[in-house]
């Protein structure tokens, strides 16, 4: 369904380069740092900037070759750019329904009620949760096959979040050739929603495995730094050392938990993974 | 129907879940014909990928407890699950008979037919 | 480009304050003072609040967002324009019936002939100034706009000026008179300069629009 083969995009400083294989039906996360390049690529994605090198493809098509119709199948809430501040829901709802014929108006006021985000107010007046949930309802409010959700969470407090994971899950039960791309720097946001995830760091892609993988066969390994020279560093894929001990990623916890009995071995978290990998040495 | 996940367990949550699933079955909290809960409705519920309940339903259905309509969902088989592991057993047991008997007969000690079955044990 | 034309709309609506005390100026200014003076006034403020959509779609980055709507990059300019030449429309009757309505109310004598055709000369008026304003804001980023709009008003203002003194002395220096080449502009027929001034308008804002589709067209958002 979406395809980025070595897409570049350079700016002032910053370099964008990453190859990706999206297929349908999936939930896709990406995940990495502020300014890491997951903006960027999901601006790529949908034709907001020109590639400078590389290939593109979505649905087939190169993103900024879309016309009306292509876009009508996605569903897009973007960070920091949404309707003109002066709007009230009730013009966003008559703006909606004259772009897209599939606009579900009663359904969309029940869910903007439901999420108790007021009618008559300006959206400037709106507070940070409101205007995210706003944001994903409008992604969400003509059927899009496709929703690319650019940190739909970033800024809201735990509740928040969890009502906007929520209404995504809602939205995946509806129909589930339905798929989502969506990036965030709160791992745990992801973990519990994604199938797939890819973490990007400093333009680049550094790690994609399945969401199932990473929480079922990666571990976190810790020993003495004197194990640690008897380790078998088959399966290790970073490491920390700290002064009283080292902690390795390993990608199958199960060989260290059969092998090494009086190791520590945890369950590792998508933090974990990402802290090791870029913080640790190979 | 009450499905449990331990995050903080070892054990793969596919794993857990198939477990789980498969205690229905044969406790008789799911019956025969029974509908699974959809992949992405149950993927909601645990706050768990997707993938991750597909692959449970998968190997439930290599091991014979669901069947998979496509397009329709997973439902419980019609099989009598108990009867049907016992019956798997039995076979198991008897397809070791004669690997045994071969054993014996081709001269080895029952020391170095177990080593072997060690070694297969541990190589999966 | 339906959703467009409601979105520009609303950005106009809501402005709720700033109409109506313009509105509330434009009639007070009709009925106390020369009332062909709204012909131009009302239009003015029309032309500043159509062209002021543009810098509310580029607001908060708004641009993005808008830009995954289903609509080419090229529908933003087309419908820029159908909004700007309706709503242009819309504020010229206005100021047109208040015109009239003043001159009822107030018994004031006019010539029929001569009020029509100046008031229709305003519309392509203000339709060229949006020619040349909207492919500048497309273009240059809201900050820039401010200072080139600066230059070109005093480009014009020296233009106007500075070409009217160096008519003034060419004809002097060649021996021709202006004064009776402007009497005879009056005696052409006024309905051919009016058509004159349409299709020129016409083909300004066609060369206006295809410039402005490419500039979309090539934009990063």
């Amino acid at each position: 369904m979406i395809r980025l083969n070595n897409l570049q995009k350079e700016y002032k400083g910053f370099k964008l380069n990453v190859t990706m294989e999206i297929p349908e039906g999936r939930v896709t996360g990406i995940i990495g740092r502020n300014g890491a390049g997951k903006t960027t690529t999901i601006k790529a994605i949908l034709g907001l900037i020109e590639p400078t090198s590389g290939e593109i493809e979505v649905f087939g098509k190169k993103p900024r070759e879309f016309t009306g119709e292509d876009k009508k199948q996605i569903g897009v809430a973007l960070s920091s750019s949404g309707f003109c501040m002066i709007f009230t829901i009730k013009d966003v709802i008559d703006v909606l329904k004259g772009f897209y014929e599939d606009f579900d108006e009663e359904d969309f006021s029940k869910k903007c009620r439901e999420q108790e985000l007021p009618f008559d107010k300006q959206l400037k007046d709106f507070s940070t949760g409101m205007r995210a949930k706003l944001r994903v309802l409008v992604a969400m409010s003509h059927k899009a096959k496709l929703l690319i959700l650019d940190e739909p969470t970033a800024g809201l407090d735990v509740i928040a979040r969890n009502d906007v994971l929520n209404l995504i899950r809602s939205y995946l039960e509806e129909d589930p050739s339905r798929s989502v791309i969506i990036s965030s720097h709160i791992s745990s946001d992801l973990e519990g929603l994604c199938d797939d995830i890819y973490m990007i760091n400093d333009g680049k892609i550094i790690l994609h495995e399945d969401n199932d993988t990473l929480l079922g066969k990666y571990g976190i390994v810790k020993v003495s730094p004197e194990d640690y020279e008897k380790l078998d560093k088959k399966y290790i894929v970073g490491t920390k050392k700290e002064s009283f001990s080292v902690t390795c990623l390993v990608s199958e916890k199960q060989f260290y938990l059969e092998n090494y009995p009086k190791a520590v071995v945890e369950n590792a978290h998508i933090d974990d993974i990402i802290v090791l990998i870029l913080g640790g040495e190979k | 129907m009450k499905i449990i996940i331990n995050n903080t367990s070892m054990i793969p949550v596919y794993e857990q879940l198939m477990d789980q699933i498969k205690q229905e079955i044969i406790g008789g909290g799911l019956k025969e014909g029974d509908a699974l809960p959809s992949v992405r409705n149950l993927a909601g519920e645990l706050r768990i990928s997707a993938l991750t309940v597909k692959k449970a339903y998968d190997k439930l259905e290599e091991d014979g407890f669901t069947v998979t309509v496509h397009g329709k969902g997973s439902y419980v088989a019609a099989t009598d699950i108990p009867l049907a592991l016992e019956a798997r057993r039995k076979a198991v047991e008897e397809e070791f008979s004669s690997a045994v008997s071969k054993a014996r007969s081709a001269g080895l000690e029952d020391d170095e037919i177990r080593e072997i079955i060690e070694i297969l044990l541990e190589d999966s | 480009m339906k959703g467009l034309l409601i979105k520009d709309t609303k950005i106009i609506l809501n402005q709720k304050r700033f109409l109506i005390l313009f509105l509330f100026v434009a009639v007070v200014l009709s009925f106390s003072m020369d009332s062909s003076f709204i012909v131009s006034y009302i239009p003015m403020i029309g032309v500043i609040m159509i062209l002021s959509t543009i810098s509310y779609d580029y607001h908060d980055e708004g641009f993005s967002f808008l830009m995954t709507m289903p609509i080419k990059p090229g529908d933003y300019a087309v419908a820029k324009y159908v909004f700007t030449i309706l709503g242009m429309s819309v504020f010229w009757v206005i100021s047109v019936m208040l015109q009239f309505a003043s001159f009822f109310i107030q018994k004031t004598p006019f010539d029929l002939t001569e009020t029509i055709m100046a008031d229709v000369c305003m519309l392509p008026l203000f339709l060229l100034i949006a020619s040349i304003v909207i492919p500048i804001d497309i273009k240059f980023s809201p900050e820039k706009v401010r200072v080139i709009m600066f230059l070109i008003y005093g480009v014009i203002m020296v233009a106007f000026l500075g070409g009217k003194a160096l008519l003034g002395t060419l004809a002097d220096n060649n021996g021709i008179d202006m004064a009776s080449k402007l009497e005879a502009l009056d005696s052409v027929n006024p309905v051919f300069l009016i058509l004159a001034l349409a299709a020129f308008c016409i083909i300004c804002l066609s060369i206006s629009m295809t410039y402005s589709i490419r500039l979309m067209q090539k934009r990063e958002f």
